[in-house]
């Protein structure tokens, strides 16, 4: 249970109408019947001003102890607004408790589910019985967001007393993504480090057949190639040797750009509804960047995430479990942050690291930044998490301008693919044989030079 | 439209009670259909119907009491018992429906000790209601200033006594 915080205005009691209509019908009736000698009409209006008089007189008490007049504080409510951690069922259950002071007889109680779906309540109150309601509220994204929203009004005294709307409460959950497990994964075009699961360029142990070379100083002796000495030695104590390729890791980059979040519904473009949005470009993208960083995590590369939208970098590149337990915190936590703080520099990359690039892109900005990648030597992997759009509820003009605005958007995949990024379509499904297909064939190597490269 | 929460007792949608109100003051004013303080009813009754927020609703509860001035003297008709108790129901609905938005759901354990208070104060307003009809239809006309008086003193003393003595039954 809490209180109010000692800093929060105070609601404060107010006289309705009813009081006042009471008070003036009863009068003005009484007074008809007296100045025109009717006992009976005077009588008539005796019940409203018995009410009136027994409204004023059962005042709930105010935060000062004294009986509540017009704009006397309220006594505190005890309230609760509890939520699940954890959504079943792609809901989330909650529970609103209100304990009201001794006088108040109803409280009408708002809750917003989402922000967005209202549900209006006057329930009776009483100090033995407290108001405990409890509702579930569909979670159809993820991310952070506040679940449940709560305010209320107290009445008293047969609704000659109302207070003004209390200050809101709510609670925040951080919904996880749907996680989409993946097997192919594209390397970028250098390896890095000493240790690793791939085979790098560079001869070391460990790894597939590299080639035979003469036996040199430091070679070990077990890796002499007595057949192929027998074959190729020309003179006297020349030694050949089987030479395997050393093991690398990865550095991949995974890089959400938050500036947006669109759903499915065009309509919602403009002015955001979680409930009629359907899947949005955030979803997709938290979604899609768990399935990268824990793909590649499990293979023991290093992972970084970072923002395109916030400036600075969301988790450095590392790897192990704990990594992957911070990488997918700091992806379920991402939420849009609105065109007007987007950052104009894209972020640092470690040197010959991948760059997964997840955008909706319906601006220059991450087109332009996975370009530079590209143009730098990075594998650029473009992931367009941009849902299909419904635009069965537009307006003719707002058709055309969404078909301009994705016609601008082709333009920009065509030159990403024309600079050198791959692109990847992340779609709904969770099972998507059309995505797997792409990942596959990205993984494959590029060309055999590429390869060699490595 | 707002859906009901787990934990609520039984619950009417917030038109019903304006509907309450509007059906309370239209069969109460029919009472009255022949002069024109009941088609004065009918009209506020109708306004507080359909938009609580004018207040009209009160106007309709005086002239359903104004009505009663052009009615002949008799304590064997019905018509004013129910419109002394028409009127105090009117204005138990009618305060809870000028705060209540249209979209909201309204637990009927909400009204019970509103109508209790109601009714514990009609009551004995029927009877003085009586008395006063009584007087007034009596052959003697001196009596009707003795009544008016009466029914002022009545008026005060009811007021006063009533709440004393509930907050001590309380």
């Amino acid at each position: 249970m809490s209180t109010p915080r000692p800093g929060a205005p105070q609601p404060r009691w107010r006289l309705t109408i009813a009081q006042t209509g009471a008070i003036v019908v009863g009068f003005l009736t009484a007074a008809a019947g007296i100045v025109s000698g009717h006992p009976d009409v005077v009588v008539m209006g005796l019940p409203l001003l018995a009410l009136a008089a027994w409204a004023w007189d059962r005042r709930p008490r105010a935060m000062a102890g004294e009986q509540a007049t017009d704009a006397a504080a309220a006594a505190p409510v005890h309230y609760a607004l509890t939520a699940d951690r954890a959504a079943r069922e792609h809901t989330l259950g909650y529970r609103v408790r209100l304990e009201t002071a001794p006088g108040v007889e109803a409280v009408q109680l708002r809750v917003l589910e989402l922000g967005v779906r209202p549900r209006l309540h006057v329930l009776a109150a009483s100090p033995e019985r407290p108001i405990d309601v409890r509702g579930r509220v569909p979670a159809p994204h993820s991310g952070p967001q506040r679940i449940v929203t709560a305010d209320w009004r107290l009445v008293a005294a047969g609704a000659a007393l109302l207070t003004d709307v209390s200050a809101p409460i709510g609670v925040d959950r951080t919904i996880e993504p749907a996680f989409v497990p993946i097997t192919a994964l594209p390397l970028p075009a250098r390896l890095t480090g000493l240790t690793g699961s791939h085979d790098s360029s560079r001869p070391g142990d460990g790894g597939d057949f590299h080639d035979i070379d003469r036996f040199r100083p430091g070679d070990r002796l077990r890796r002499i190639d007595w057949k192929a000495t027998a074959r190729l030695a020309r003179d006297p104590g020349e030694l050949y040797v089987r030479r395997t390729r050393a093991q690398a890791d990865a550095t991949i980059f995974v890089i959400v750009d938050s500036a947006d979040d669109l759903g499915e519904s065009v309509d919602t473009w403009e002015l955001f509804d979680p409930v009629r949005s359907g899947t949005t470009s955030l979803d997709i993208a938290r979604s899609a960047a768990s399935a990268i960083a824990a793909g590649y995590l499990h293979r023991g590369d290093r992972v970084a995430l970072a923002d395109l939208a916030v400036p600075g970098r969301v988790a450095r590149p590392g790897a192990g479990t704990r990594h992957l337990d911070r990488v997918l915190r700091a992806i379920a936590a991402t939420q849009p942050v609105g065109a007007a703080r987007v950052t104009r520099r894209p972020p640092l990359v470690t040197p010959g690291a991948g760059v997964f690039l997840l955008s909706t892109f319906l601006d220059d900005h991450p087109m332009s930044a996975a370009l530079q990648f590209a143009a730098a030597g990075h594998r650029v992997v473009a992931v367009d998490v941009l849902p299909p759009g419904r635009t069965d509820e537009l307006t003719t003009a707002r058709r055309i301008a969404h078909r301009l605005v994705m016609m601008d958007r082709e333009n920009r995949m065509a030159a990403l693919r024309r600079g050198g990024v791959d692109v990847l379509v992340w779609g709904l499904e969770r099972g998507d044989p059309e995505r797997d297909a792409r990942l596959l064939a990205l993984a494959r190597p590029r060309n055999p030079a590429l390869a060699a490269a490595r | 439209m707002s859906r009901a929460l787990a934990g609520t007792g039984v619950e009417a949608p917030a038109w019903a009670v304006r509907a309450a109100l509007g059906v309370v003051l239209l069969a109460t004013a029919a009472l009255h259909l022949a002069d024109a303080w009941g088609w004065v009813a009918v009209l506020g009754a109708l306004a507080a119907a359909t938009t609580p927020w004018v207040q009209l609703a009160w106007v309709a509860m005086l002239s359903l009491a104004l009505s009663e001035l052009s009615q002949p003297p008799g304590a064997g008709s019905w018509h004013p018992y129910a419109v002394l108790a028409g009127i105090a129901l009117a204005h138990v609905l009618a305060a809870r429906a000028a705060l209540t938005p249209l979209a909201a759901r309204v637990e009927l354990r909400v009204f019970a000790r509103p109508l209790v208070v109601a009714g514990i104060v009609v009551v004995p307003c029927e009877g003085m209601l009586a008395l006063t009809l009584w007087l007034r239809g009596a052959p003697h006309p001196e009596w009707a200033p003795a009544a008016v008086i009466a029914a002022i003193a009545l008026l005060a003393l009811g007021a006063v006594l009533f709440a004393r003595l509930a907050r001590r039954v309380e």
